[in-house]
């Protein structure tokens, strides 16, 4: 494991920095904006690589929480893919956190569009509540998630990744 | 889900095209040199000469290129917008170049030179316009890629947004039934197509280029059927008009083009207002406060707009389109990027997954404004953003 994957990172960062970057034509901006962006993507993925299986986890759990206890009312369409979100949410084994977390966002999503199609109106309502809200929460999770990428005009309402993860308290 | 059928025909050829362009890939950026055996075939007929041909800086959803060009009206300077096999919007040049020509003495924009709809000349569809002096940011402003988060003191907001929303007005006033704009699906009476067909198109988009579920996108989809307003007033929309789109000069703040008219359709003009109160366009002034577009504060913005097109903002439409213009943003930037860039099918795969990760902004802006009363029942609200 030595040299470590941040060592490398960081050892890759400064080289694109301080070497390549200053050695690029000036006039090729397609050059220098891509070097620039290289930077920022080296940045977000050392602050992110050791920490994804945990932060998948985290957003996993909570949808899987979200989605507990749900009683499913209407069609074949949405009994099947309730069917089909339940077999997605008891397969909770497996290496691959993050797969997993995307398995259920899309096992989700295809029970609310299965459930505006034969969906009772309740049911419907239901789940679209418990996911609104679970997608507030993800939504700010992934916003602090790519803070660094320094899109986020509201930075005031950003968590650390280690607070996130539970690493340290928020 | 199934294929969309109410989608305008053009935009539908171009998403078809799409799905067997992006077999073609990888792309590599189009050299200089390759770019001028292009334009010498598309501009044989003129018998110019072609020299001095260079990448320019930006062009998050086309590769643009500036070239010297002494033909038959002498000596100028052009500019190339060529689609890459895939980009962060499909859309098409020859509706580009037909709104481009119409709009000509309505507002400032580019003259288009020439056009190669189906790309047998340049290798991939593009336009060849005139070069328009100007910047779109100023002199000594920060900004982030393809002009998000421009910062403009006094001295530019006084010169700018007068001409912003002259701008929009004329384009919002324009006569695009008497305009030669054969690639354009005109209004045929019913009230709610404006909406449907934007709905339509880019759930017609995520359909095709997802690469990871969130349903939060579905349940937007479903919100927007659900709740499509009635448009009696079309208006030609210029579809993505914020800083970041426009020229002016460096030194007096004159506006001297509108760019960038790839999304440009027959809608409402909600649309339009309801793009830039997208918080992903906003910047923070030195007051700490968000402005749309950089310019206005949001109320301000919406009453400049009323009182020169003497036009009244419809809270529950101005909802609807705020609702669908975020939805829109998570599209592009979750979807078409990502597979551009996945399929390394674009000359900026690194742009367009750093643009990507601005996708959760929109998507808590969603979040927010779907969070009102009545989530399964038509809106009747009057929130339009979160800020």
């Amino acid at each position: 494991m030595t040299p470590s994957i941040d060592l490398r990172i960081a050892t890759i960062l400064r080289a694109v920095r301080d070497v390549i970057t200053p050695a690029l034509d000036e006039n090729n901006h397609l050059a220098r904006e891509q070097a620039h962006l290289v930077i920022g993507q080296l940045k977000l993925l050392a602050a992110q690589w050791s920490r994804a299986t945990e932060y998948a986890e985290v957003c996993r759990a909570d949808l899987a929480e979200s989605l507990a206890g749900l009683d499913p009312d209407g069609g074949d369409r949405t009994r099947q893919q309730f069917d089909a979100l339940s077999r997605t949410l008891a397969a909770n084994e497996g290496p691959d956190t993050e797969a997993r977390y995307k398995a259920l966002m899309r096992a989700s999503d295809a029970l609310v569009r299965a459930a505006d199609a034969d969906g009772a109106a309740a049911f419907r309502s239901t789940l679209r509540m418990r996911l609104l809200a679970f997608s507030k929460r993800q939504a700010v999770r992934d916003r602090s998630w790519f803070a660094l990428s320094g899109f986020d005009l509201r930075s005031e309402e950003l968590s650390s990744i280690d607070s996130i993860i539970g690493r340290i308290s928020s | 889900m199934t294929a969309h059928i109410e989608i305008e025909p053009r935009i539908l050829e171009i998403l078809v095209e799409k799905r067997e362009r992006r077999l073609r890939g990888p792309y590599l950026p189009r050299t200089p040199n390759q770019i001028e055996e292009g334009l010498r075939k598309l501009l044989a007929s003129e018998g110019g000469r072609i020299s001095s041909v260079r990448r320019m800086s930006g062009g998050a959803s086309k590769e643009q290129f500036v070239f010297d060009y002494d033909g038959a009206r002498g000596p100028e300077t052009l500019v190339l917008r060529l689609d890459p096999l895939e980009g962060l919007l499909e859309t098409c040049r020859r509706r580009e170049a037909q709104v481009l020509r119409a709009m000509r003495g309505v507002v400032p924009v580019p003259e288009v030179i020439a056009v190669d709809e189906d790309g047998r000349h340049l290798g991939l569809p593009g336009m060849v316009m005139s070069f328009v002096p100007g910047v779109a940011k100023p002199p000594a402003s920060a900004a982030s890629v393809s002009g998000l988060r421009t910062d403009f003191d006094n001295f530019w907001v006084e010169r700018l947004a007068p001409a912003f929303i002259e701008n929009l007005a004329r384009i919002h006033e324009f006569d695009y039934r008497s305009a030669d704009l054969p690639d354009y699906a005109m209004p045929d009476g019913d009230a709610f197509q404006m909406a449907a067909r934007q709905v339509n198109w880019w759930g017609q988009v995520w359909h095709d280029d997802v690469v990871d579920a969130f349903p939060i996108m579905a349940i937007t989809e479903g919100w927007l059927r659900e709740n499509l307003p009635a448009c009696t007033d079309p208006v030609l929309v210029h579809g993505d008009f914020r800083t970041g789109n426009y020229l002016f000069d460096a030194r007096d703040g004159q506006m001297t083009a509108v760019l960038d008219w790839e999304l440009a359709h027959i809608g409402d003009f909600h649309e339009d207002l309801a793009w830039n109160l997208q918080p992903i366009f906003a910047s923070k002034g030195a007051d700490g406060l968000e402005r749309v577009s950089g310019l206005f504060l949001r109320e301000e913005f919406l009453e400049l707009y009323e009182n020169r097109t003497r036009r009244t903002v419809d809270p529950a439409s101005l909802h609807f389109y705020n609702v669908l213009n975020a939805w829109k943003c998570a599209v592009i930037d979750l979807s078409s990027c990502l597979t551009a860039a996945r399929d390394g099918n674009n000359h900026q795969d690194v742009l367009l997954s750093w643009l990507a990760t601005s996708a959760h902004m929109v998507i808590d802006h969603i979040t927010d404004l779907l969070s009102e009363p009545g989530l399964t029942q038509r809106s009747d609200t009057g929130r339009c953003d979160s800020s």
